[in-house]
């Protein structure tokens, strides 16, 4: 920990350094006091936590729903090998698919509102989620397997008793990517077209009226709502996977 | 209740996808309350002679009876060698054993008395709370049988229940064995390529020969004083 702190104090006296010595542009490179600044101003005189609050609805909207529709999907299929064979190269295709692609179409479907973000964050989750969790149930030890059925395991109790759990860890991995995916995915489409509420949307703010030291603030902001989306989610596995590492 | 093997014909597609005849014409019985250890050489069959019996899979021909039965009607217990991944590590010792009557879908009331039967015979040594991944290996195989035991089976099948233990588990594992087959009334069938450890459990020993895969010897080990 006091490892960590020293390399990001070190990293901050760097960066102040750079900017006193003026060798960089203020214009491109804003010194740490004046973002320190401008993120109090922004606290104080914004909507920054509505922006923070609506980025979040639709990043975890649109991966709930595509943990809810993925990960019994790929259960499904990954359970069934002959099923998995047939949907394998469609999964991979669509999840080669930049998701910011289809944000157009998006747009064309369900207009300029919410929906059409959290539709583009589902695309591009629920390819993920679904293929993770589809070579997850399709690795399940046979063993574990046989010793269920020879228990008198039926199909469905295998499903639910048995694969999903030995999936989870890879699951709860795919679950990891597919937030790192909805965070970008949210915040470009906020970037793409303007929305009242959003982080991507004030920075495009920021950028437009060469506010560098706001566009500083919110790229830091981004990136710490991250790191705390993911530690939040190393947190949860530690005390849901219990077993992992242990066997 | 008893197993019976008759004039059973197995091929299989080797590495080299070539057919191999592994059981021709193999016949045997193995009755109620008896051991029988089947010793052979690595790969003469051993385990598919076991999953055919267990129902995993099939012979090409003959005919294989559990307590009268086509394997799959009764229930059995198939004791595997990898005991970590036969175990299921998110659920306790107590979930584990009880498994069997979970997906019977048992009311709780009726499990709680069905363990309670068993842990009056067997004495755990260890708490029923654990996890399988704190307890020994020794202890992990026979949460393993118990499990196994716990939905009356018609017959045990054991492969190499040994095979990943060191010496202190396999002699305590054996001790804990030979207790629980004193006491039920079933046909037990053990596998394994180390006649030491199969000596410490079984009555009688087969010997097998290389594929196609037939009895060469039967050693009586024990005589066993049960009603049959």
């Amino acid at each position: 920990m006091i490892k960590k702190l020293i390399s990001i104090v070190c990293l901050i006296l760097l960066w102040q350094l750079l900017t006193e010595t003026k060798w960089i542009n203020p214009m491109f490179l804003a010194a740490p006091i004046d973002v320190i600044h401008k993120g109090y101003q922004l606290i104080r005189e914004s909507d920054l936590f509505l922006d923070i609050l609506h980025t979040l609805k639709r990043i975890f909207i649109g991966v709930l729903s595509a943990i809810l529709l993925g990960v019994p999907f790929g259960l499904l299929i990954g359970f069934r090998k002959s099923a998995y064979t047939y949907f394998e190269g469609v999964l991979d295709f669509l999840r080669s698919i930049p998701p910011i692609l289809v944000f157009p179409l998006a747009l064309l479907t369900f207009g300029r509102g919410d929906a059409s973000r959290i539709g583009v964050v589902f695309f591009g989750c629920s390819a993920i989620l679904t293929f993770h969790t589809a070579q997850a149930a399709s690795h399940v030890s046979e063993v574990r397997i046989n010793s269920a059925r020879i228990l008198g395991a039926k199909g469905y109790q295998i499903l639910y008793r048995i694969i999903f759990f030995d999936s989870l860890i890879d699951i709860m991995v795919g679950i990891r990517v597919a937030l790192s995916m909805g965070i970008i995915i949210s915040i470009v489409t906020e970037m793409l077209i303007g929305t009242k509420y959003g982080l991507g949307s004030r920075v495009l703010d920021a950028q437009i009226s060469y506010d560098t030291p706001a566009i500083y603030f919110l790229v830091i902001l981004v990136g710490i709502l991250g790191m705390m989306i993911n530690k939040s989610l190393q947190y949860i596995e530690s005390k849901l996977i219990h077993w992992k590492d242990k066997i | 209740m008893s197993i019976e093997v008759n004039g059973i014909r197995k091929s299989i597609v080797s590495a080299k996808k070539t057919k191999e005849l592994i059981f021709d014409n193999l016949s045997f019985q193995v009755r109620d309350s008896e051991v029988v250890g089947i010793y052979g050489p690595n790969g003469c069959g051993k385990t598919t002679l076991l999953n055919m019996i267990a129902g995993i899979s099939k012979p090409d021909s003959g005919e294989i009876k559990v307590a009268g039965e086509n394997p799959g009607v009764h229930t059995i217990s198939y004791i595997f060698q990898e005991y970590k991944r036969s175990l299921y590590p998110w659920m306790t010792v107590r979930d584990n054993i009880a498994f069997p009557l979970i997906i019977m879908k048992l009311s709780k009331q009726e499990i709680a008395q069905r363990m309670e039967k068993i842990i009056d015979i067997v004495k755990l040594p260890f708490s029923l709370d654990k996890y399988p991944y704190e307890l020994s290996g020794g202890q992990q195989q026979y949460v393993a049988i118990l499990r196994g035991l716990i939905s009356s089976p018609s017959a045990i099948l054991m492969d190499e229940p040994f095979s990943a233990m060191d010496y202190s588990n396999t002699i305590w594992l054996a001790e804990k064995m030979n207790e629980i087959f004193q006491t039920i009334q079933i046909p037990v069938v053990m596998v394994a390529h180390n006649l030491d450890q199969l000596m410490m459990i079984a009555y009688r020993v087969w010997f097998m020969s290389e594929k196609p895969c037939t009895i060469l010897e039967e050693k009586v080990l024990k005589s066993f004083a049960v009603s049959w």
